[in-house]
């Protein structure tokens, strides 16, 4: 099958040809860094934390940054440092579990709307009147009916941005769909079920990446706000949201409760943006100006 | 034209049918019994049952659904506040100037802000202006508004002392920090927005016409280019209006705003489930409201778009086949 | 010889992208006296349209660059020109027609307003005057007046470029430049706008440079010829110098691949070879690598120009001692 040779060393090419031209964007591949010390550092959080992350301490409370804590410590004298890093671990798998819902559920629904002409309508109309609600207010709903918890929070935050997904997976695959190869590859005798997995797939592939990395992003902002509206993850449990929400109500004695918990979230939000923009500059050239 | 529009406006109805069966589906499966919690100490089964049948909790699915939409429609009415005994309706009027302001406000500072910078740094891409604004835009974008808010607060309200850290009516100082802590995030993605569409336009041909007509740079900027990278951004700013009026349910708590956001948010914590669904619902309509205004406002900025609505396209006089892209009337 | 309107000597432009350089023109010169009409023929990155640029002053910078040589229109050197007085010229005396029509309008307004923006701008005169000018103009180039309030995508190809057409000589410019009018449009519609620029040229008494790849367009519209190659002028004349008695191999070439309809021929003469990327020009005579005289010499040493009479140039040894023609 030389066909599928070919194409599979174009696609091969694709990527390699991608990942080059994202070596050289310098701040993406910082971006892509930071990413990947701050997933070690959920992953060994109890070896990268100093102390028990609910190890209170009352003699030392509202201490400020200093060796010993270097983002301070609590109300109840609870290391900072130690929480925002637990906490990196609930946001980073809530983020992640929430965009892999959405591309899931959204891709599927998108695929099949594709697919099938005679539900197209059907299914998009749905998701007209899903986007008609603000993706926020959708979570609170969702959770207002689910109650809260993190894996409620997780099914609100992702159910409430799937129409995205479900609006790329569609129109890359109706792209694919009409592109010559794959009447090519039909016109082999290739099953159609061949055809969606060989081709139309890994085409979709590239705007899907692109949009879940911004996605993870916007997950870990929606899910923090869920949090700190008390709609989503309660405290104790250290999710940055909820420590944001408990460092708010001692926002005029004690700085650092607010402030570190927020710097994790934009920093992390921020690298995701940038590695987003960098692969969507990588991936689709004619994009970039 | 007048056709597109009203079957514009009817597309509306059913979109905002479906929105409500939706959020309706989504409160009617919520836990907890409604009447034992608004019961408290008094709760018997008794008791219980009483007001299930006073509220109509105690009918099926579809017959609750069918009684609300037919109150909303008919009357206007989203049913009764299990808190306030108000209607839900009056709750949320009475909270919708303060929601309404906010929302303006932070939207003509973030329009303001962000299509000013993406025009500039669209205009001077790769110069020093250009990576300074799209990086402080991005940190804009990445920012939790309610941080920012907290922030802002920390600084201004507890530090220096200089702005109230709540709205105070009569004040509009108070109104400074919240106006911030909403726009920041949409003038980061107006900003983007403004200067990728920008960007796509300013190597147009019809762009070096307009040089090569000897027009001052500032006019070929407005009239040629930026007026030609106009509807994606007014879209954007349609979509972020939307999610302007969710954010303004973290604004209003943070600063303490008596608005449709604060009601929602309490609602949630109090189980007050008509008062949730009328405000999500509220709020709905209007973004829908506000991206039929968008379409509309299309029409005006690209005749294309009009031409294309109307159905009739002027037959070129030439004997040659009319071969340029038909823009895409859809709202994708 | 008559006064002069431009004259351009020696003229280098560069564009400079990604750490490469592309030589785009690489000192050209010509001259144009009033009401005269030049054609500039060669293929496609040849440096037409870059040399046009030059001489509007838009040249698009970054990443484009004008590195050396001077145009001097009315006797002033437009490249020491300031900005504010390049606008005065652009669009009223000098003024550039584009090769696609179809983008080469503002979707966004009207025509009338596309129109009525350049006579506003360079006339002191109310806007209402202007439409009436503008509609004037629509007239003249044989489109209604009435469909001055209609926007570009109402207008087909042809008229479009009637529009353009209007656009550039709404001020009675000196000079105009009109960079490949006709290549995006049918044929039949080809001929309708080139006899309509070739009336408005007389009447208007405007200088013309045509930029074109198209020889039968210069045979009917052009005074003179230059033809150009990898950003030189390679061999210039009257267009009878350049018909009847072209020396230069290119030229040659030029005029053998189009097909005599009186010989009955296999195969069209082609010319071997591409054109040279600017970004790596050969050394010497830049089209040695495709000259089917070239010698070692060619391959080292820069060609002299050759004079042949006042008025025709061929930038070649060999011309000179019997010309390409007869050997």
């Amino acid at each position: 099958m030389p066909m599928k040779n070919n194409t599979k060393e174009k696609k091969n090419g694709l990527w390699a040809e991608a990942w080059r031209r994202l070596r050289k964007n310098r701040m993406a591949m910082i971006a892509l860094v930071v990413l990947i010390l701050m997933v070690l550092c959920a992953v060994f959080a109890p070896l990268v934390a100093p102390y028990d992350y609910t190890a209170q301490d009352l003699e030392n409370k509202f201490v400020y940054p200093c060796l010993a804590h270097p983002f301070g410590t609590d109300n109840l004298g609870r290391d900072i440092f130690s929480r925002v890093i637990y906490g990196s671990r609930i946001s980073l798998q809530v983020g992640l579990i929430a965009v892999s819902i959405a591309v899931v559920v959204g891709g599927t629904l998108g695929a099949i709307a594709a697919f099938y002409p005679k539900l197209d309508n059907i299914i998009m109309r749905f998701m007209d009147i899903f986007m008609a609600i603000p993706s926020l207010l959708m979570a609170i709903a969702i959770t207002s009916a689910l109650g809260s918890g993190t894996r409620n929070l997780m099914i609100a935050v992702g159910l409430s941005s799937m129409p995205q997904y479900a609006r790329i997976m569609r129109a890359s695959v109706l792209t694919v769909k009409d592109q010559e190869f794959i009447e090519a590859a039909s016109s082999i005798g290739a099953s159609s079920f061949r055809t969606i997995v060989l081709h139309i797939l890994p085409n979709a592939f590239a705007p899907l990446l692109v949009q879940a990395t911004l996605g993870v992003g916007n997950a870990i902002m929606s899910a923090a706000t869920l949090s700190f509206l008390g709609l989503g993850i309660q405290p104790p449990t250290p999710e940055w949201g909820s420590l944001l929400s408990t460092g708010r109500n001692f926002i005029r004695q004690f700085w650092p409760m607010t402030i570190f918990p927020g710097l994790a979230i934009m920093l992390v939000v921020y690298a995701l943006n940038i590695l987003g923009d960098g692969l969507r500059d990588a991936l689709d050239p004619r994009l970039k100006n | 034209m007048l056709k597109y529009l009203c079957k514009r406006i009817l597309w509306m109805i059913p979109i905002l049918l479906g929105a409500i069966v939706i959020v309706f589906s989504l409160i009617y499966i919520a836990p907890g019994n409604t009447s034992a919690i608004l019961l408290g100490d008094s709760a018997t089964p008794e008791t219980i049952a009483a007001l299930d049948a006073e509220l109509g909790l105690d009918q099926p699915f579809l017959v609750q659904l069918g009684r609300y939409l037919k109150n909303l429609v008919l009357h206007f009415d989203l049913g009764m506040s299990y808190r306030t005994r108000r209607p839900v309706m009056t709750e949320i009027l009475t909270r919708l100037p303060n929601t309404l302001k906010l929302s303006l406000l932070a939207i003509v500072l973030a329009t303001l802000i962000g299509v000013v910078t993406g025009i500039i740094s669209a205009v001077k891409q790769y110069k020093m202006a250009d990576t300074v604004a799209t990086g402080v835009a991005l940190i804009g974008v990445s920012m939790p508004p309610f941080w920012l808010g907290l922030l802002l607060i920390l600084a201004f309200a507890v530090g220096l002392g200089w702005l109230p850290s709540t709205v105070v009516k009569g004040n509009w100082k108070s109104w400074i920090m919240p106006t911030i802590t909403l726009g920041t995030a949409v003038a980061g993605i107006i900003m983007r927005m403004t200067r990728s569409s920008m960007l796509d336009v300013i190597r147009q041909d019809y762009v070096r016409t307009a040089r090569s007509k000897g027009q001052i740079e500032f006019k070929v900027i407005m009239r040629h280019e930026f007026r030609n990278a106009l509807i994606p951004i007014i879209t954007v700013i349609g979509v972020q209006f939307g999610s302007l009026m969710a954010g303004a349910v973290l604004c209003e708590n943070i600063f303490a705003i008596n608005g449709i956001g604060k009601l929602l948010v309490d609602s949630i914590n109090k189980k007050d489930y008509p008062c949730v669904m009328g405000a999500v619902i509220f709020i709905a309509a209007i973004c829908t409201v506000i991206n039929l205004l968008v379409d509309i406002l299309y029409s005006f900025i690209d005749p294309r778009i009009k031409s294309t609505y109307k159905g009739v396209k002027k037959k070129a006089d030439d004997d040659e086949s009319e071969d340029e892209d038909e823009e895409d009337a859809d709202e994708e | 010889m008559s006064e002069i309107l431009l004259e351009v000597k020696d003229l280098v432009i560069h564009y400079f992208t990604d750490g490469e350089e592309a030589c785009a023109v690489n000192g050209l010169s010509f001259d144009l006296a009033p009401q005269e009409v030049i054609g500039f023929v060669g293929e496609t990155g040849a440096g037409k349209t870059t040399t046009a640029l030059g001489i509007m002053g838009l040249v698009p910078n970054p990443p484009g660059r004008v590195l050396n040589g001077e145009i001097i229109f009315q006797g002033k050197d437009l490249l020491k020109a300031s900005e504010a007085e390049m606008r005065k010229i652009r669009g009223e005396k000098i003024t550039m027609i584009f090769q696609d029509p179809m983008t080469s309008l503002n979707p966004v307004l009207t025509v009338g307003d596309q129109i009525a923006e350049v006579v506003l701008l360079h006339n002191k005169m109310s806007k209402k005057q202007a439409m009436a000018r503008a509609m004037e103009m629509l007239e003249m180039v044989g489109i209604p007046g009435a469909r001055c309030s209609e926007y570009p995508h109402q207008f087909s190809g042809g008229m479009k470029q009637r529009v353009v057409i209007a656009i550039a000589l709404a001020c009675n410019p000196e000079l105009l430049i009109a960079d490949e009018p006709t290549t995006a449009l049918d044929v039949t519609i080809q001929a309708q706008v080139l006899d309509l620029m070739r009336k408005l040229k007389e009447d208007l008494k405007t200088s013309l440079i045509m930029i074109t790849h198209d020889l039968g367009v210069v045979a009917e519209i052009c005074d003179k010829v230059a033809v150009i190659y990898a950003g030189e002028v390679v061999e210039s004349g009257t267009l009878k110098d350049i018909f009847t008695d072209h020396r230069h191999p290119y030229t040659e070439g030029l005029f053998a691949s189009i097909p005599d309809l009186d010989e009955d021929v296999d195969r069209l003469h082609v010319i071997k070879g591409l054109m040279p990327s600017p970004t790596d020009l050969p050394t010497g005579c830049k089209f040695h690598p495709r000259c089917p005289y070239a010698t070692e010499r060619c391959a080292s040493e820069r060609p002299k120009p050759v004079h042949l009479s006042d008025t025709h140039m061929v930038l070649c040894p060999r011309a000179g001692d019997g010309g390409a023609q007869k050997a």
